[in-house]
């Protein structure tokens, strides 16, 4: 990496090292596989505009992890309102078919509030401490042991319990 | 400093679902990300160029009112002191039309008043303040406007001048 900032070979050698890993934590953080494609290409947009910043970040790709969730938590204020005026005019929009594979995780994960889901993937799959995550995050140490053990006692409850299973599969 | 998670089921749970998460994703190609970055950034920087444009035309802007409307903050006040007179009842022209009915009370002289009498007005104060001291009138507001067109002359006569330009011009010299 450059010292001011990067240059285009620089930046296509970090997208090319990084979008899939991102991608796939976006996803069990969003549960969407689509969603996740789509917020994690637009933070390298917004990251190529911002080169010079993304330069003095520690973790480059901590602060793209970050953008892409901010933009997948406006995504969802605005579906939210577009639901609300579906749900008004009478009908829903279709919704493609799940991965059958993944769809009992992603169902459990999907019973998870937001920051659970967000703390929980942070944890597991990006392998951060907690105070790691309370720094990303903004959240404080409290809060993420949490978000943590309710996460953690939600999914195993959901994914132990056959019955959930079924319910949560339906 | 990282913390791994071998032997928790749930983390290698979620773990498999990642990576079929990364397996099933489709990246766009390098080259079109940073051509739209840079398309973000040039509009960025567009907006922000426009914003400086308008910020600085606003400022401007509102110098040059300023300036045009202390100009015009000043002459009014000028011209309000020969305007005691409420009978010519058109404020418009004010220079001539106040001065008219103030040396109106001087109409012993009619000859000298009657040739010019908006330019005249301003030459004749100090005649004219004479003239109203002579006739007995205590009347402090008659005594201002002669010594106000005698300090401040330029303003006066410039309102003098584009009311009426061809007398003062004439009388100027006189």
């Amino acid at each position: 990496m450059g010292s001011t900032s990067l240059t285009a070979e620089e930046f296509e050698e970090f997208y090319a090292h990084a979008v899939r890993r991102l991608t796939g934590q976006l996803y069990v953080m969003l549960g969407d596989l689509q969603e996740a494609q789509d917020v994690v290409q637009e933070a390298f947009v917004k990251a190529w505009s911002r080169r010079g910043r993304l330069v003095k970040e520690a973790s480059p790709e901590a602060w793209i992890r970050t953008v892409a969730w901010r933009l997948a938590v406006r995504r969802w204020h605005g579906r939210r309102r577009s639901e609300l005026a579906w749900q008004r005019h009478g009908g829903a929009p279709p919704e493609g078919a799940p991965d059958p594979g993944s769809v009992v995780l992603v169902e459990a994960l999907k019973g998870l509030s937001p920051q659970q889901r967000r703390t929980v993937a942070l944890h597991y799959i990006c392998d951060l401490s907690v105070e790691q995550i309370a720094v990303e995050t903004g959240l404080s140490t409290g809060t993420v042991k949490t978000h943590l053990s309710r996460g953690r006692a939600a999914l195993a409850d959901r994914l132990q319990d056959p019955r959930t299973q079924e319910a949560h599969g339906d | 400093m990282t913390e791994h998670h071998h032997d928790d089921p749930l983390a290698d749970a979620l773990r498999e679902l990642a990576a079929a998460g990364e397996r099933g994703s489709a990246p766009a190609p390098a080259p079109l990300v940073t051509a739209r970055g840079e398309r973000v950034r040039r509009r960025r920087f567009a907006v922000l160029a426009a914003s400086a444009v308008l910020l600085c035309g606003g400022m401007g802007g509102a110098v040059a009112a300023g300036i045009g409307g202390s100009e015009e903050q000043v002459s009014p006040a000028d011209t309000r002191d020969p305007a005691p007179a409420p009978s010519s009842g058109d404020p418009a022209p004010d220079p001539t039309d106040s001065i008219a009915p103030s040396s109106s009370p001087s109409t012993t002289e009619p000859p000298e008043s009657s040739g010019p009498p908006g330019s005249s007005d301003f030459p004749t104060a100090p005649d004219s303040s004479g003239a109203t001291s002579g006739s007995g009138d205590p009347d402090p507001t008659t005594a201002p406007p002669t010594t106000g067109t005698q300090g401040a002359t330029s303003p006066p006569y410039r309102g003098a001048v584009t009311s009426s330009p061809p007398p003062t011009s004439t009388d100027g010299p006189d």
